[in-house]
């Protein structure tokens, strides 16, 4: 069921029905509501990984217990072993293992051994890298004792599986989300508009935006040889929006719906094409994953407290590890290591937090400065997006050949049905409508707001007359496969 | 509570409303398309004995005047630019769905890039949304996964795209007028054509094929021989080396069900870049000789 289905359209409107209209007296009532939603929800998926995640649910509520109840140091680290170990083997085996496999038989293939290979035949259960990532921080919460765990099942079981983040995160942490939970959530009329608001947005960004560019950039990315070095450029250009559109959109209508429940989720994008540096752009993309790596890998490393080397070693397997975490495929690990090189000149030169604030701020216009650092920002993070869309690595430096080819100068081709003329027109409008609103949550949170009714319900019309023209065959979101 | 699902009600009944507004760009929208064949196919006005199907190889290297007028049978012309062999499939069961059934049915086939995944010929549902206040089209987008049936019923904007809304009258370009017997030949050479023949020898590979384009290639065979029509798929000549494997590889497809219609490569006018749109299409003058060399395939079989 995505959420840009006709299913999820009619899904919605009747968990919401009967979680304020017939549950809303009992708390206890409108958590096992939101419990089975949510496994009806993943079902829809797949039902068979269904025993998987409630597995997994179970393993870390009951650890969480024993960490909490051990009578020694020896078992509360031994309780948590397990959950951690537990719960990575599950993701190494779905979604690492053919991959190691196959590395490994091409590595003694060089050495001339030739290995037949064990690769399996696996299915990659949707949303394993996020339940899974949800499970280990509330384990390692409770082992570092900044939580205590909860004794209430049904509340951890939502705490994992909330129907909104289940198969893309927001990666929440059980400090943010299970108080929440846990307690009695009231209606507000403000917070649900604004959760619509933000579906809506989400939704745009999703098809209009991201499916229209996802044509254009597959079609020049599955046949490298037969494109000009500008198509390719528009390609990469059109797969920097698709992704950030796809995933950014998927986070808006999360965090959109499960406002509409009463319910806060981490904030996961913050416009992060407006960035004047690579460290500004890892503060304001997939927050999430970047704050979870921060937390539970960077600073038990020892974090930037150490000399430069050390810095430079745990900047390296932070970006490594977080290429990994998207996919067994080198690509994604270049993709993770270049964001590395990148990041590391600013590092050295201790300019990592010069732009924690957000650009231009009370201006309408960024500094000539600021735009050129903008620019080369995105063009630096559009040459790695390449890396993450390709095949392989082969694949890539194939792409990057074309690219940079005498042809870079002439004029694109039209490989889609929408022309990318319309396009650029279509990512101007988005970009023009997130500048003006990039002080706030999300793009569209103020605009029009304090307009009559008219010009705020015309221009939400805009939007919702473009997602049907722009509507097409639904497109999964592409973090559903990580 | 009560207030959030009345504004909401309220919000979407004014969407509704609004909605059944944008039926006016629906109805108009096919009149501002300048080729008209597909339109033609489902009012069924299509009443040719011989109907050529095909992408811009088919549109540019066949004249079908030259057809009628040579064989006294009325030939027609329904190849379009950018289409692959689904779109071919979908006009002939339209065709014959509303039209009357033709004696002889003409393919001409993109060789080697018939049936691979290649951008660059693909389904054209551009040409079908012109069109959508037909039922036909509609369903056809329906069965396609491009657009959901009640969602359809519901709204009449599920029922567009960009297309329905350039409301403006379209006018044929040097490179893509449509003549009234449907074919697109032009007779210039394009800036990009360099005369150079490539004759670099690329390998055919049935991995490499498109699943959908098969089967549409094979349920357009089926077509013809479940309907009596006689099939021929015919090569056009390339300013290119192209590989053997591949029409080998459409011969077998066919397993007998089609004759295989062949250009002349000793010809020394296919050997003549002056005869060359570009690199896969004719000029007019070397269109002409093509299509003469099907008419005689024709009087033959």
């Amino acid at each position: 069921m995505f959420f840009n289905s006709l299913e999820f359209a009619i899904f919605l409107p009747v968990v919401f029905i009967l979680y304020w209209f017939v549950f809303n007296k009992n708390l206890t009532y409108q958590n096992i509501l939101l419990l089975v939603a949510s496994y009806f929800f993943y079902a829809y998926w797949d039902y068979r990984f269904l025993a998987l995640l409630f597995f997994s649910t179970c393993l870390d509520f009951f650890s969480g217990l024993q960490i909490e109840s051990a009578k020694s140091q020896r078992m509360r680290t031994f309780w948590m072993w397990l959950s951690v170990l537990v719960n990575l083997s599950f993701l190494g085996v779905f979604k690492y293992y053919n991959f190691f496999a196959a590395s490994f038989a091409d590595l003694l293939g060089e050495f001339g051994v030739k290995t037949d290979l064990w690769t399996l035949k696996i299915i990659l259960p949707v949303g394993i890298s996020f339940y899974t990532f949800h499970g280990l921080s509330y384990i390692l919460d409770i082992y570092k004792q900044r939580i205590t765990p909860t004794k209430n099942f049904v509340d951890y079981a939502v705490f994992v599986s909330f129907f909104p983040l289940l198969v893309a995160g927001p990666i929440e942490r059980a400090t943010h989300l299970l108080p929440q939970i846990e307690k009695p959530r009231n209606f507000s009329l403000a917070v649900a508009k604004d959760g619509l608001r933000q579906i809506l947005w989400g939704l745009f960004k999703k098809i209009v935006i991201a499916d229209t560019c996802a044509e254009y950039a597959n079609a020049a990315f599955n046949n490298p040889l037969d494109h000009s070095g500008s198509t390719h450029l528009v390609g990469a250009v059109f797969f920097a929006f698709q992704i950030y559109c796809d995933f950014s959109g998927y986070s808006d209508i999360a965090l959109g719906c499960a406002r509409l429940f009463g319910i806060e989720l981490l904030r996961n994008f913050a416009f992060p094409y407006f960035s004047r540096d690579i460290a500004e752009f890892w503060r304001r993309w997939h927050i999430s994953l970047s704050k979870w790596f921060r937390d539970y890998l960077y600073f038990p490393l020892g974090g930037s407290k150490g000399g430069t080397w050390m810095k430079i070693r745990n900047t390296f397997i932070i970006f490594l590890v977080s290429g990994f975490w998207h996919g067994a495929n080198w690509t994604f690990i270049v993709w993770g290591a270049l964001n590395a090189f990148y990041f590391l000149p600013l590092m050295i030169l201790d300019r990592n937090r010069d732009n924690l604030d957000i650009v231009a701020v009370g201006r309408t216009l960024p500094t000539l400065k600021d735009f050129l650092n903008i620019a080369v920002t995105f063009l630096l993070t559009v040459f790695a997006w390449i890396f993450f869309r390709a095949n392989s690595i082969h694949h890539a430096f194939q792409y990057i050949g074309e690219m940079f080819s005498k042809s870079m100068f002439s004029v694109p081709e039209q490989l889609s049905t929408v022309r990318w003329e319309i396009l650029c027109v279509l990512i101007a409008f988005l970009m023009t409508i997130e500048w003006f609103g990039r002080e706030n949550r999300y793009g569209i949170e103020t605009t029009f707001l304090k307009k009559p009714a008219v010009l705020r319900w015309g221009f939400y019309y805009l939007i919702i007359t473009m997602m049907f023209i722009f509507s097409g065959k639904e497109q999964q979101f592409i973090y559903f496969q990580f | 509570m009560k207030q959030f699902l009345k504004r909401l009600v309220i919000f979407f009944i004014i969407f509704f409303i609004i909605d059944k507004c944008f039926i006016v760009v629906r109805n108009v929208s096919a009149g501002f398309e300048a080729d008209k064949r597909l339109e033609q196919i489902i009012n069924k006005q299509i009443d040719a004995k011989i109907l050529v199907f095909g992408s811009s190889r088919g549109a540019r290297n066949v004249i079908a005047q030259q057809i009628t007028d040579s064989l006294g049978k009325k030939a027609f012309n329904l190849s379009y630019p950018g289409s692959n062999i689904e779109f071919h499939d979908y006009l002939l069961e339209q065709t014959l769905k509303f039209n009357p059934k033709p004696e002889t049915v003409i393919l001409v086939v993109d060789g080697a890039f018939e049936l691979p995944e290649l951008a660059s010929i693909k389904f054209r549902y551009d040409r079908l949304f012109p069109l959508v206040k037909y039922e036909p089209v509609r369903e056809t987008l329906v069965e396609k996964g491009i657009k959901n049936k009640v969602m359809m019923k519901l709204f009449v904007l599920h029922q567009l795209n960009l297309n329905n809304f350039l409301v403006y009258k379209k006018k044929f370009s040097s490179i893509d007028t449509v003549f009234n017997d449907g074919s697109m030949p032009v007779s210039f050479q394009s800036p990009k054509f360099s005369g150079y023949y490539d004759a670099t020898t690329h390998n055919y590979s049935i991995a490499s094929e498109d699943k959908i384009k098969l089967a549409a290639f094979i349920s357009f065979i089926d077509r013809c021989n479940k309907n009596n029509i006689q099939l021929i798929l015919a090569f056009p000549p390339n300013y290119f080396h192209s590989p053997q494997a591949s029409s080998d590889r459409l011969e077998s497809l066919a397993a007998g069900k089609a004759s295989f219609m062949f250009y002349d490569s000793s010809r020394k006018e296919f050997r003549d870049p002056a005869y060359y749109f570009d690199y896969s299409h004719l000029t007019r003058k070397g269109a002409v000789i093509f299509t003469e060399e099907i008419i005689s395939f024709l009087k033959k079989h």
